[in-house]
């Protein structure tokens, strides 16, 4: 926590963001090049694509570890409430930076929560849909899986990936450059007062003490 | 084979492999050709497609083979006989038989002497005390001209085929299906078929093997199929014949070559004690003309036995000590394999040599041969594998601290690594070459017997001996004595103008006096001045009859299809033109090599030139029980005989001491009928030790109906446990929808299928078959009844 | 059999490949083996054939109440015959089927295929996997409308029948249609396999069995194994599917969900950059100061 700042997530937190952040980010990549032929060179960069295969999975293990932790630490905050459907009619001034029309949010705006609950789901989709191509011939006496059902899955796990890929996009793109100052909560886990007035004027106020 | 002679002349195949494809019907009987003999079966199924043949089958099994038939009818284990006699009734009759030909090329219209009987189960002449029939009974009667007398027109009573039509007339199909277990209705339907071909244009074929010789009846199966094929006329002609399907690849050439008991090499026959001399030995064998134009080759005899005597005693066999005529034993009993046995069973036989040969599972009765075995002071094995006879003493169940007998093995080079010939049952000599070298310190079986040979001979030089002339007068002519190369043998089989060394073309240049040798007279022709002959692979097939004359050699003479002359009419003329074996052109015959003179007019003799009467026997002396087929039940039978209950069993059948109480005594404890089989995988015991064939077919099974198998709750793939009063066996149930209950003289019949296989040696272990089977055997050959016994089954 | 020209390895499709097949050039004709079945025993030569010719690896068996040696193909069984007992019209009969990969012309496999070049397909219609390139997906097992494919997990790789390529390329028939005894296998162009099946359905059409087929799945563009079905109309008894298709179902969404996936990813980034060109970031007030 840099001094001055406001601490915005524990180092748990961040932990655990990152755990689930990098190994989504390995997964898209690896599971775009086991899709789309022009991207297989991607899985040069997981050791070719016999390594990438086997790690995908076990990529997979820790993504899914990871999202479970990060779901229960962050549920209590995730709540979405009136207060969040009023920001989300306000979203299109949001979108282009006119802050003065967007209700004020709180520890995390209505888009954040969204952004939570779509990727629980996706990743109780990835899970699912991920296993019986794991492991085809079958797991703890279910399966195999082989035919229709691996096919499947393997079409929605390729359209929760768009999903989460698109998702990533956002989050990536909002959290870096589009609001400079987001980043560094996730690294030394702590915002400048400015940012937190700007993006989360409530939780600012309840941090402040007023 | 002793049915085949006794019926036609020779012991062989009448025809050959490829000719099945000429057929319109190919009755499989008594064989299993996809399972056994899957490359040569492809010509049945070539006539099928090309010719729309049908393939019927008649098994106590649906089989591999009956999957590509057209028909299938299931029949109980030992019932053949009946069901052979069933068409023969039908062919006689609805006069379905091929009147011309029976009249012409058979013994139909021959007169048989008053003596001659059947009545309840007997033919005349029957001996109580002794179990052998007086055959002087079974006879001809003769003319004023020494001839026999004939009817041409087959009307008279006591003509062969009224005798023949008398005999079977009993043979119907309500009797045929209480015997064989089947419905009248499925038998008639599967007759309809089998009785199409007694026309000229239709020809239909036989193939069988030792689903028919394992019985105590074999060679009266196999006569029943010849008087049957005889009467369709399908005997001698392209598509047609008896096709004796031999189970290795050169048990053909084996017995060609004396394997059997009692033989010499060709047929040739083994003197007895009571032919002292050569002259007596040769008079019995030279059958007197019973008509007035036949060419009786037999006649021939002595100038086949000269020459072999000249092949094996060169020098020494002269005409002033009668050819070395008693340097030949001239054994008493029979050496047959039951017999053979029985004697060691009995402590009367010291050693042993087994060659190429696993003598515990190849035998009945198992636990017997162990015994048997126990008892011999020595055993030498000679094989490629130490398999199960040379360790018989750990068998299951024997304690090997109770045999003291002395086994010596030694490791022998296997047919694939070797070259030399392979003849097949089609009787084609074809020359090999090896495929894979001999492993390290495995000798070759000439090496093996050639030392045998020099080693005996040494020790008769150190320390003498009885009755050494044998030995020390073999000729032994080698470039290398030690180890003669199967090319020299192949030559001194063919045999030589001894005059001017010359290698001999044909058995016509044979001679009595001393002048030729040959080591067996059929294969003269098989390595002449022109070469090897055996090693010819010419395709050519000008007739598209499948002859191939310049593909190796067939013997005898290179003549694909036996008894060719009765392919022709009386004026020489084809049956049917579009399948010629031989057709006279007014001064020669044409076609296939004749066999009949090759100039010889259609009326200057008759067609069957090895029999004395000149025609083919329907009727014949030639066997022990019985000029005509008759139906016995198997020794071990599910029923009484319900043709003549008073002899039940081939009466002529020789039992060996303690058999009969080794057979089931009830239906009660021992319900089902079982019988021993192959299968494709594996060829006998040999390949046990073959990993690839082990996968194929890893463990011994046991083949139960479905019906019995919910009857005593058997899962399929479960373990089940099958026991005869001779022993037992244990495996994985196969249960099958392929075989049905049979209804036998009134009562439900299950049958159980038992693979032979398997042996206590090799990569996968299992249960002997023939820990099951009984110690008995055909009257006429003493070939084991592997083939029909009586079993009972429970869930393991 | 007539000497085939030795066939030329032109290259028609390969998996997981954004360019055009490298195969420029067709030389020589597409083949095609033909299983008759009606002449087929049941011998299992050509399985062993398959085994010694291909030197894969012995697996111990064990009978499990059939004729049947293995309960499945495996990594080391390309080959199987499958036995099945079936009564038809009461009797009883024995379907036995030469169990192998029937090469399609639109194969499955290659179309599931993620790892390019792991599967290819010749001109010559052989459909061939290249374990070098393959990456253990397994999902051309799935892709496989007759499930044939076989994943082992000691290299982690898929196997199958390679039609003996090696054997084709040099002018010779595979190994099973070889050491067929009975003449079931023929091996030729596709066009006289095609041929020759048409006149044995006929020619078993003639002998009463009315329902005989040629099985050439045209759900799969044909294939390049084609069986001669003596009782067409019990295909599920042979385990031959009644009309397999190649990519049906899932995969087939799969290939358009995919382009709209990419689409849409690419827009989103686009999106993203657009947004910052015209919204720039926004950078909190009091911090600038």
């Amino acid at each position: 926590m840099r001094h001055g700042e406001i601490q915005r997530f524990t180092f748990l937190e961040r932990i655990v963001h990152w755990v689930v952040g990098l190994s989504f980010l390995f997964l898209l990549l690896t599971g775009l090049a086991f899709s789309h032929p022009r991207l297989f060179w991607l899985t040069t960069l997981a050791g070719g694509g016999a390594t990438a295969r086997i790690l995908h999975p076990w990529m997979g293990v820790a993504f899914t570890v990871g999202g479970v932790a990060m779901f229960f630490l962050w549920i209590r905050d995730m709540r979405i409430d009136a207060a969040d459907r009023e920001w989300l009619k306000a979203i299109r001034y949001y979108a282009v930076h006119d802050k003065a029309r967007v209700p004020a949010a709180g520890k995390y705006n209505a888009g954040q929560k969204m952004f939570f609950w779509t990727m629980t789901a996706l990743g109780a989709a990835y899970l699912v849909s991920g296993v019986p191509m794991w492991m085809p011939g079958g797991v703890l006496g279910v399966g195999p899986f082989y035919g229709g059902i691996v096919n499947a899955m393997r079409l929605v796990h390729y359209m929760a990936t768009v999903g989460g890929g698109l998702l990533l996009i956002v989050h990536v793109y909002l959290g870096t450059v589009a609001y400079p100052g987001t980043l560094g909560a996730m690294l030394h886990g702590s915002v400048t007062r400015g940012w937190a007035k700007l993006h989360h004027p409530r939780w600012h106020g309840k941090e402040s003490g007023r | 084979m002793a049915s085949l002679a006794a019926s036609f002349g020779r012991g062989a195949m009448t025809n050959h492999w490829k000719d099945i494809k000429n057929a319109d019907v190919v009755l499989v009987m008594g064989a299993n050709p996809a399972e056994n003999h899957p490359c040569g079966f492809k010509w049945a199924l070539e006539a099928r497609d090309n010719r729309g043949a049908q393939i019927v089958t008649v098994d106590p099994r649906y089989t591999r083979t009956s999957a590509v038939a057209d028909r299938h009818l299931q029949i109980r284990p030992g019932s053949d006989i009946a069901v052979l006699g069933g068409w023969i009734r039908k062919i006689l009759e609805e006069r379905l038989y091929h009147e011309d030909y029976v009249r012409l090329h058979t013994n139909a219209s021959f007169i048989v002497a008053d003596d001659f009987s059947f009545e309840d189960g007997l033919f005349a002449g029957f001996d109580e005390a002794t179990s052998t029939y007086d055959r002087s009974q079974w006879r001809y009667e003769m003319g004023g001209d020494g001839f026999v007398r004939r009817d041409p027109t087959m009307e008279n009573p006591r003509c062969v085929l009224q005798l023949l039509r008398m005999h079977y007339s009993r043979y119907t199909p309500d009797v045929v299906a209480s015997i064989a277990g089947c419905s009248a209705a499925d038998f008639e339907r599967m007759s309809e078929i089998v009785c199409s071909t007694g026309t000229a244009e239709r020809v239909g074929t036989i193939m069988y093997a030792v689903g028919w010789t394992m019985h105590t009846v074999g060679t009266q199966i196999i006569r029943a199929a010849a008087i049957m094929q005889l009467l369709l006329g399908n005997i001698g002609r392209p598509g047609g014949g008896i096709n004796a399907l031999r189970g290795h690849a050169n048990v053909q050439g084996a017995t060609d070559h004396a394997i059997v008991a009692g033989s010499l090499p060709g047929y040739l026959t083994m003197p007895t004690p009571a032919q002292a001399s050569f002259a007596a030995h040769v008079a019995a064998y030279t059958p007197r003309p019973l008509v007035e134009r036949t060419v009786n080759y037999w006649t021939n005899y002595s100038r086949f036995m000269v020459s072999l005597m000249k092949s094996w005693f060169g020098e020494s066999a002269t005409p002033a000590n009668d050819y070395a005529y008693h340097y030949i034993g001239k054994p008493g009993g029979d050496a047959t394999w039951l017999s053979m046995w029985d004697e060691a069973h009995q402590g009367r036989m010291r050693g042993f040599v087994a060659l190429g040969f696993n003598t515990l599972l190849a035998g009945p009765d198992v636990k017997r041969l162990v015994t048997a075995m126990s008892n011999l002071e020595w055993k030498v094995v000679i094989d490629p594998f130490l398999h199960e006879a040379a360790e018989f003493w750990n068998a299951p169940g024997v304690d090997a601290s109770q045999v003291q007998t002395e086994v010596l093995y030694l490791p022998a080079a296997h047919w694939i690594e070797r070259g030399g010939s392979f003849t097949n049952s089609g009787r084609w000599a074809q020359w090999k070459e090896a495929a894979i070298d001999v492993p390290k310190d495995v000798r070759s079986d000439t090496w093996i017997l050639s030392e045998l040979f020099w080693r005996v001979k040494e020790l008769y030089a150190e320390e003498g001996g009885a009755w050494h002339e044998p030995i020390n007068n073999l000729r032994w002519d080698y470039a290398n004595p030690r180890e003669p190369t199967l090319e020299e043998l192949a030559r001194e089989i063919n045999g030589y103008d001894l005059t001017t060394g010359r290698l001999l073309n044909s058995f016509a240049e044979l001679r009595d006096d001393g002048t030729t040798s040959s080591g067996n007279w059929i294969y003269t022709g098989s390595w002449t001045e022109q070469g090897n002959m055996m090693a010819r692979r010419g395709t050519e097939d000008p007739s598209g009859l499948g002859f191939h004359h310049g593909w190796a050699f067939a013997w005898p003479l290179n003549r694909r299809v036996l008894y060719n002359r009765a392919s022709a009419d009386a004026d020489g003329e084809p049956w049917d033109q579009t399948r010629a074996g031989i057709r006279w052109t007014g001064s020669r015959w044409t076609g296939d090599v004749p066999d009949f003179g090759a100039t010889t007019p259609p009326d200057g003799a008759g067609a069957f030139i090895m029999t004395e009467e000149g025609v083919a026997r329907l009727f014949t002396t030639g066997l022990v029980d019985g000029p005509f087929a008759e139906h016995y039940e198997p020794a071990e039978s599910p029923t009484v005989n319900i043709l003549h209950e008073r002899v039940s069993v081939n009466p002529t059948v020789r039992w060996y001491d303690g058999v009969r109480e080794s057979l089931a005594q009830n239906t009660e404890d021992y319900p089902y009928a079982a019988t021993v089989y192959r299968v494709v995988e594996r060829e006998h015991f040999v390949t046990s030790h073959v990993p690839l064939l082990v996968e194929a077919m890893p463990d011994f099974f046991l083949e139960i109906p479905e019906g019995l198998a919910i009857e005593k709750g058997v899962p399929n793939g479960s373990r089940v446990r099958v026991w005869s009063p001779r022993g037992e066996v244990e495996g994985v149930a196969i249960v099958t929808k392929r075989i049905r209950p049979l209804t036998v003289n009134g009562r439900t019949l299950w049958t159980i299928g038992i693979p032979v296989h398997w042996g206590f040696k090799g990569i996968t272990t299992g249960s002997m078959a023939n820990s099951l089977t009984p110690f008995i055997g055909d009257a006429n050959t003493r070939c084991p009844e592997f083939k029909a016994f009586l079993v009972n089954m429970e869930p393991v | 059999m007539a000497q085939l020209p030795a066939s030329g390895l032109a290259i028609r499709r390969m998996s997981a490949s954004s360019t055009p097949a490298p195969g420029i050039r067709s030389e020589g004709p597409e083949y095609a083996k033909l299983v008759d079945i009606s002449r087929c025993i049941g011998c299992k030569g050509c399985e062993i054939a398959c085994k010694e010719w291909n030197e894969l690896g012995i697996e111990p068996t064990e009978n499990f109440g059939s004729f049947q040696s293995h309960r499945d193909l495996s990594a080391d069984t390309w080959l199987l015959m499958r036995f099945t007992e079936v009564e038809v019209g009461g009797d009883v009969a024995w379907f036995i089927k030469k169990d192998a990969c029937l090469h399609c012309a639109e194969p499955g496999c290659l179309f599931a295929c993620p790892a390019p070049g792991a599967i290819v397909q010749y001109e010559n219609g052989i459909v061939d996997f290249n374990q070098a390139n393959c990456i253990g997906c397994q999902l051309c097992v799935s892709g496989c409308p007759f499930d044939i494919p076989r994943f082992n997990p000691a290299t982690r790789k898929v196997y199958k029948c390679n039609m003996c390529i090696d054997r084709v390329e040099a002018g010779l028939e595979p190994a099973c249609a070889k050491t067929c005894p009975t003449n079931a296998i023929s091996w030729g162009t596709k066009e006289d396999m095609v041929a020759l099946g048409e006149r044995k359905v006929e020619g078993l059409r003639a002998r009463g069995l009315a329902n005989a087929v040629l099985y050439d799945p045209p759900g799969v563009g044909g294939t390049h194994m084609m069986y001669v079905v003596p009782h067409g109309d019990q295909l599920d008894q042979y385990d031959l599917p009644a009309d397999p298709t190649a990519g049906a179902g899932a995969l087939a969404m799969l290939g358009t969900v995919r382009k709209l996936g990419a689409s849409a990813l690419g827009l989103g980034l686009l999106a993203a950059g657009l947004h910052y060109l015209g919204f720039g970031p926004q950078v909190p007030e009091e911090d600038a100061k």
